[in-house]
């Protein structure tokens, strides 16, 4: 198995549902995982640019789908991870 | 359809020049300890990103690069499609490789189809694991075309046949009917 030991315990994150926006959750993920970069990929597959703040809403929407599913994963990763050290 | 993969020598990177984008990556995992950076997104179009994996088996796919060799050649369903196919064990090996930090070049022949209809695909394609600041765990996949054929003895450059049809490959190189779906809806006429 990858030795996943050496990840950053990431502190405690609200969950979704606490955040205003999608914007602020998407936000708060990059900066707790350090997806700075996936989220510019993302964002010039989605929309050719990376200002959010002009995505149309179609732009959005794909940005928000890609983008939400690989923090989901994170998510879901440091959650295991967290489990594994409880 | 069978599918079979070969390792090649990481040296290749520095003699082949088709093989300058790989090499490339390969020389950003190295000199930046295997963290992404921005300079990664000189190559953002061509690559495919996957979760990490402790597992035999094609990871779940996060991005697929709109240039990449995947997205073109392969289809959107290409993970799922693998399985039905001989050999798909040997493209799940490299990930799997990958996610215990080893750089993994390989040369992946998938080959369909029979007669005027069969087709020949050949490609180099290096998966490395990088981390992002923070650590977590990032596989990333980026191709080069080695030779695509069709037929008995016709050879195109994907970029001739992707001039056609972009979409078109995928329904031959896996073998999978997708000629209801509306994606592929107007690729199915060309080579089959």
């Amino acid at each position: 198995m990858p030795d996943f030991a050496h990840i950053t315990l990431a502190a405690n994150a609200l969950p979704p549902d606490q955040y205003n926006t999608d914007r602020e959750y998407f936000a708060a993920m990059t900066d707790r995982f350090g997806l700075q970069t996936t989220e510019t990929i993302v964002a010039l597959k989605c929309a050719g640019h990376t200002d959010i703040s002009r995505f149309t809403v179609l732009e959005w929407l794909s940005f928000a789908q890609e983008y939400g599913e690989i923090v989901s994963k994170f998510v879901a990763l440091a959650a295991l991870n967290n489990a594994n050290f409880d | 359809m069978p599918i079979s993969t070969e390792k090649l020598p990481l040296e290749l990177l520095d003699t082949d020049e088709r093989l300058w984008r790989l090499k490339d990556v390969f020389r950003q995992w190295r000199e930046n300890n295997q963290i992404i950076t921005d300079e990664i997104l000189t190559h953002g179009d061509h690559l495919v990103l996957f979760a990490s994996t402790d597992k035999m088996e094609v990871p779940e796919m996060f991005i697929q690069g709109r240039l990449s060799l995947a997205k073109h050649a392969m289809g959107l369903g290409w993970r799922e499609d693998l399985y039905h196919h001989t050999g798909a064990e040997d493209i799940a090996a490299g990930y799997l490789e990958a996610s215990f930090g080893q750089a993994v070049l390989e040369r992946v022949t998938m080959v369909s189809g029979e007669g005027m209809s069969r087709i020949i695909l050949e490609y180099d394609r290096l998966i490395l694991q990088f981390f992002t600041p923070k650590h977590y765990p990032q596989i990333f996949l980026i191709s080069a075309l080695k030779h695509l054929v069709r037929g008995s003895d016709h050879q195109a450059s994907l970029e001739s046949l992707l001039a056609q049809s972009p979409q078109n490959n995928s329904l031959v190189v896996l073998g999978s009917d997708r000629s209801s779906s509306e994606e592929h809806s107007q690729s199915g006429a060309l080579i089959q």
